[in-house]
C-alpha cells in the first residue's frame, strides 16, 4: 500500500497514527492526576488539620488535668495558674476545631462530636471552680485553727505561770494546810496534762494534713473529750477571778479549735469528692478527644489508600499504552528510512569533494594569521613588562619626592626649635643678670649690717665707761663710809647693768660678724654660679647656632634632591609616551592579526559548515561517521586561535591604567613651585 | 636678772646695817692674765680707762710712764711687769688704770681688766695664812678669798707692791 505513495505522504500518515495514540494516553493520565489532586487537597485542608487540632485538644486537656491534680494535692496557686493557662490554650484548640468543622464539607461528624466534647469541658470548668472554692475555705480554716491554738497556748501558759508563782509564794507560807498545797499541785498537773493532750491533737492535725489520713484525725477530735474532763476538774478548784477568766479563755479557744477541726474534716472530704468527680469528667473528656483523634486518623488513612489505588491503576494503563506506542513507532520508522536514504546518497558524494578543497585552503590562511597573532602577543607581553617596571620606577620617584618633602618639614621644625632655644637662652641670661642685681642688694645689706657693728662698738665704749663709773661710785661710797652704803648698792647695780649691756653688745657683734660672713658667702656663691651659668649658656648658644646652620645646609641638599626627582619624573613621562606609541602600534598589529584570523576563521567555518552538511547528509543516508576524519586539524586550530586572541585583550586594559600614574608625577608643575618656595 | 641682783643687793645691805663689826670687807676685783686679784676698795681712789701714757727714759721697766688726770700728773706702773708676769698688749675698753694712794703717793696701776666690786666675809671666805713660793713675794699677798664655784681671788696689799726705792724713783719722776 505504501509503495505507490510519496515520501511526504508516508511520513504524515505514520506520525498521525503515533500522535493519536500519544494524545489518548496523555488525556487518561491527566484525568487520573486530577482525581489524586482532589484527594490530596482533602488530606491537606481537612483531615490533616483535624488530626492536628484534635491531638492538641487531647494534649492540652491532659495538661489541664495534670496541673489541677497538682493543685488539689499541694494547694499551691502556681499549679492553678498553670492549669488556667493550659485551659486557655485548650480553648484556642477548641475554637479552631469549631472553625474547621464550619469550613469543611467533608468532616460531617466533627461538629456533633465537638458539641459533646465542649459539654464535658464545661463540666470540668465548673469542677475546677469548685476545687478552688474548697481549697480557699480550707486555707481560711487552717488560719483560724492556728489562731485558736495560739490563743490556747498563750492562755494556758500564763495560767501555768500564775499557778507556779503562787506555789512558790505558798512554799514560804507555813500556815497553809497540806490539802491546800496538794490542790495547787493538782492544778498544775491538770493544766500540764491538758496542754500535752492539746499538743498531741495539734500534732495529729498536722500529720493528717501532710499524710491525708482521716482516721487519726477523727481520733484526735475524740481526744477533746478527755480535755473537757480535765477542765471540769480545774473549774471546780479554780477560785481566783483572773484565773477563772483565763480558764474561760482556754476553754473557748479549745472549743473553737475543735469546731474548726470538725468543719475542716467535712470540707476536706468534700474536696476529695470534687477531686474524684473532676478526675472522672477529665478522663471522659480525654477519652472523647482520643476517639475523635482516632476517627480523624481513620479518615485520613482511607483517603490516602484511595489515592494510592488511583495511582496504581493509572500506572498500569500508562505502561501498557507506552509499550503499544513504542512498538508501532519502530515499525513505522523502519519502513520510512529505508525509502528515503538511497536517493540522497548520490548528491552527498558530489558535495564532499568540493568541501575538502575549500577546507585545505582555509587551513593555510589560518596558519599564517596564527604566526602573526603569536608574534604580536609576544610584543604585547614585553610592553606589559616594560610598563609594569615603569610603574615601579614611578612609585620609587614619588616616594623620593614624599621623603624629600618630609625632610624639608623636619629641617624647618629643627630651625624653629633652635630659634626657640635661642630665645630661652636670652631669657636665661636676663634672669642671671637679675641674680647679679640681687647680689648687689645683698652687699648693700652687708654694709648696713657693718654699720650696725660699728654702732655696737660705740655701745661697747659706753658700757666700758659706765663700768668704770660704777667702780668709781663704789670707791666714793666706800670713802663716804656709813653714809655711802646706799650709794654703794646703786653703784653695784649700775655695774651689773653695764656688765649685762656688755654681754648683749658682744652677742650683737658676734651675730653681726656671722651675718656678714653668711651674706658674703652667699654673694660669692651666687657670683660663681652665675659665671658657670654664663659659660653653659655660651656653649648652648654655640650649639644652637651650629644646629641652625646645619639645618640650613640640609635644606639645600634636600632641595637639590627634590629637583633631581622632578627631572626623573619628566624622563619617566617621556619614556611613557614612547611606550604608549609602541603600544598603539602593537595594538594595530594585533587588530590586523585578529581581522585576518577572523576572516580565515570565517572561511574555515564556512568549509566546516559545508563539510558538516555533507557529513550529516551522509549520516542521514548511511549512518556512518567516515567523513569526519578529514577535519580534526581545522577544529584544533580554531580552538587555539580563540585562546591566543583572548591574551591580547587584558593587556590593553593594563595599558589604560598606567599612563595616568606617570602623568601625575611628571607634570606636577604646581608642586615644583611649592618645593622651590620651601 | 635685774630683779634678782637687786634682791641680792638689798640682802647685802641688810647684813651690812646689822653687822657692822667689820666682818665683811670690800675689794675691787681685777684680772691679770687668767688670774683674778683683789685690792681693798678703801685703798682705791678711782678707776679710769686707758689714756695716753707718756713714757719716761731710764726708769725700771715696770714704771710705764706718766698720765694727765684732770690736770694732775700721775705715775703709772704696769702690774704685770712689776709682778714678773709676761707682758701683754693693752686692749682698749678692757685695760684699765686703778688710781690709788700708796704711802701718800698717788699712783696709777695698769691691770688687764677690772671686773667687779665684791665683798667677802672675813672669817669664812678669806684665808690669810698661806705659804707662797715663787716670784710673788708674800709681802704684797694679803690672802686668798674663796668665791662661788670654788674660784680663788688673790687678795693684794697695794701698799706693799712697791719697795721704798721704787717709790723714791716714782716720786722723783712725778715731781
Amino acid at each position: 500500500m505504501f509503495a505507490k505513495m510519496t515520501i511526504g505522504k508516508r511520513i504524515s500518515i505514520g506520525f498521525a497514527l503515533v500522535l493519536f495514540l500519544a494524545v489518548s494516553l496523555g488525556s487518561m493520565a491527566i484525568f487520573e492526576m486530577r482525581k489524586i489532586s482532589t484527594l490530596s487537597e482533602q488530606l491537606s485542608n481537612d483531615y490533616a488539620p483535624e488530626v492536628d487540632i484534635v491531638g492538641s485538644i487531647e494534649r492540652n486537656a491532659r495538661r489541664v488535668m495534670y496541673d489541677m491534680r497538682g493543685y488539689s494535692f499541694t494547694e499551691e496557686d502556681n499549679f492553678l495558674k498553670q492549669a488556667k493557662s493550659w485551659r486557655e490554650t485548650l480553648q484556642k484548640s477548641l475554637d479552631s476545631a469549631d472553625q474547621l468543622a464550619a469550613k469543611s464539607k467533608v468532616l460531617v461528624k466533627l461538629a456533633p462530636r465537638m458539641k459533646i466534647l465542649k459539654d464535658e469541658v464545661a463540666k470540668y470548668d465548673s469542677l475546677m471552680d469548685a476545687t478552688k472554692v474548697h481549697i480557699d475555705i480550707l486555707a481560711g480554716q487552717r488560719d483560724s485553727m492556728a489562731k485558736m491554738s495560739d490563743i490556747y497556748i498563750v492562755a494556758s501558759t500564763s495560767y501555768l505561770t500564775q499557778q507556779n508563782s503562787a506555789m512558790e509564794s505558798e512554799f514560804k507560807d507555813s500556815s497553809l494546810s497540806l490539802s491546800q498545797r496538794k490542790e495547787r499541785l493538782a492544778k498544775i498537773t491538770l493544766m500540764n496534762d491538758a496542754i500535752n493532750i492539746m499538743n498531741g491533737i495539734r500534732v495529729k492535725n498536722y500529720k493528717f494534713q501532710t499524710l491525708r489520713d482521716p482516721q487519726s484525725y477523727e481520733l484526735a477530735i475524740k481526744d477533746f473529750d478527755k480535755m473537757v474532763v480535765i477542765e471540769e476538774k480545774l473549774q471546780a478548784v479554780t477560785r481566783n477571778e483572773s484565773d477563772k477568766q483565763l480558764l474561760k479563755q482556754i476553754i473557748d479557744a479549745q472549743n473553737g479549735y475543735r469546731n474548726e477541726m470538725v468543719s475542716f474534716l467535712a470540707e476536706w472530704k468534700l474536696l476529695q469528692q470534687v477531686g474524684v468527680d473532676r478526675t472522672k469528667v477529665g478522663v471522659d473528656l480525654v477519652k472523647q478527644a482520643e476517639e475523635l483523634a482516632e476517627a480523624g486518623v481513620a479518615g485520613t488513612t482511607a483517603i490516602a489508600n484511595e489515592a494510592i489505588s488511583t495511582v496504581n491503576i493509572s500506572n498500569t494503563v500508562m505502561l501498557w499504552g507506552l509499550v503499544i506506542v513504542v512498538l508501532l513507532g519502530i515499525a513505522l520508522s523502519y519502513t520510512l528510512v529505508k525509502a528515503i536514504t538511497t536517493s540522497i546518497m548520490k548528491i552527498s558524494n558530489g558535495l564532499r569533494d568540493s568541501s575538502n578543497q575549500v577546507s585545505s585552503a582555509s587551513k593555510q590562511l589560518s596558519e599564517a594569521s596564527q604566526e602573526l597573532s603569536s608574534s604580536s602577543n609576544e610584543q604585547a607581553a614585553s610592553i606589559e613588562e616594560t610598563s609594569s617596571s615603569l610603574e615601579e620606577i614611578t612609585g620609587m620617584v614619588n616616594n623620593n619626592v614624599d621623603n624629600a618633602k618630609k625632610c624639608v618639614e623636619i629641617s624647618q621644625s629643627v630651625s624653629e626649635s633652635s630659634k626657640k632655644g635661642n630665645s630661652s637662652m636670652k631669657e636665661l641670661v636676663e634672669s642671671m643678670r637679675d641674680i647679679l642685681e640681687s647680689n648687689e642688694k645683698i652687699q648693700q645689706l652687708v654694709k648696713v649690717i657693718g654699720e650696725i657693728g660699728e654702732k655696737t662698738a660705740i655701745i661697747d665704749e659706753i658700757v666700758f665707761q659706765t663700768k668704770l663709773l660704777s667702780f668709781n661710785a663704789s670707791v666714793e661710797a666706800e670713802r663716804a663710809g656709813e653714809h655711802g652704803r646706799g650709794f654703794a648698792v646703786v653703784a653695784q647695780e649700775v655695774g651689773n647693768l653695764a656688765q649685762m649691756s656688755g654681754k648683749a653688745a658682744t652677742e650683737i657683734s658676734a651675730i653681726v660678724k656671722e651675718s656678714i660672713k653668711n651674706a658674703e658667702g652667699i654673694t660669692t656663691d651666687n657670683k660663681k654660679k652665675v659665671e658657670n651659668g654664663n659659660a653653659v649658656v655660651k656653649s648652648a648658644a654655640e650649639i644652637l647656632r651650629e644646629i641652625s646652620e646645619r639645618s640650613a645646609s640640609l635644606l639645600d641638599n634636600i632641595n637639590s634632591i627634590l629637583s633631581a626627582s622632578q627631572d626623573q619624573a619628566t624622563g619617566i613621562g617621556q619614556i611613557n609616551s614612547a611606550i604608549t606609541q609602541l603600544d598603539k602600534a602593537t595594538q594595530e598589529n594585533a587588530a590586523t592579526a585578529e581581522e585576518t584570523a577572523s576572516s580565515s576563521e570565517e572561511l574555515s567555518a564556512q568549509a566546516e559548515i559545508l563539510n558538516n552538511m555533507v557529513g550529516e547528509l551522509t549520516k542521514i543516508v548511511t549512518g556512518s561517521v567516515e567523513v569526519k576524519t578529514q577535519m580534526p586539524t581545522m577544529t584544533n586550530y580554531h580552538n587555539s586561535t580563540q585562546g591566543k586572541k583572548s591574551n591580547v585583550v587584558p593587556l590593553s586594559r593594563e595599558r589604560k591604567v598606567l599612563p595616568a600614574n606617570v602623568h601625575m608625577s611628571s607634570s606636577s608643575g604646581g608642586e615644583q613651585n611649592e618645593w622651590e618656595a620651601v | 636678772m635685774a630683779l634678782e641682783s637687786s634682791a641680792l643687793i638689798s640682802e647685802l645691805h641688810d647684813t651690812r646695817t646689822v653687822d657692822l663689826a667689820n666682818h665683811r670687807r670690800k675689794y675691787l676685783v681685777f684680772k691679770l692674765g687668767n688670774e683674778r686679784f683683789g685690792i681693798e676698795l678703801s685703798s682705791v681712789k678711782e678707776v679710769i680707762g686707758l689714756t695716753a701714757i707718756t713714757e719716761i727714759p731710764q726708769v725700771p721697766s715696770f714704771f710705764q710712764g706718766l698720765i694727765n688726770l684732770r690736770g694732775k700728773i700721775i705715775s703709772v706702773i704696769d702690774l704685770r711687769k712689776k709682778m714678773g708676769l709676761p707682758s701683754a698688749e693693752y686692749q682698749p675698753k678692757k685695760t684699765s688704770i686703778i688710781i690709788s694712794e700708796i704711802q701718800k703717793v698717788v699712783l696709777g696701776v695698769v691691770v688687764d681688766d677690772v671686773e667687779e666690786v665684791a665683798s667677802y666675809e672675813k672669817e669664812q671666805q678669806i684665808e690669810e695664812s698661806i705659804e707662797v713660793q715663787g716670784k710673788m713675794s708674800k709681802e704684797y699677798l694679803q690672802g686668798v678669798a674663796k668665791t662661788e664655784g670654788n674660784k680663788l681671788v688673790l687678795l693684794m696689799n697695794i701698799n706693799k707692791i712697791l719697795s721704798t726705792s721704787d717709790l723714791a724713783i716714782i716720786q722723783k719722776s712725778a715731781a
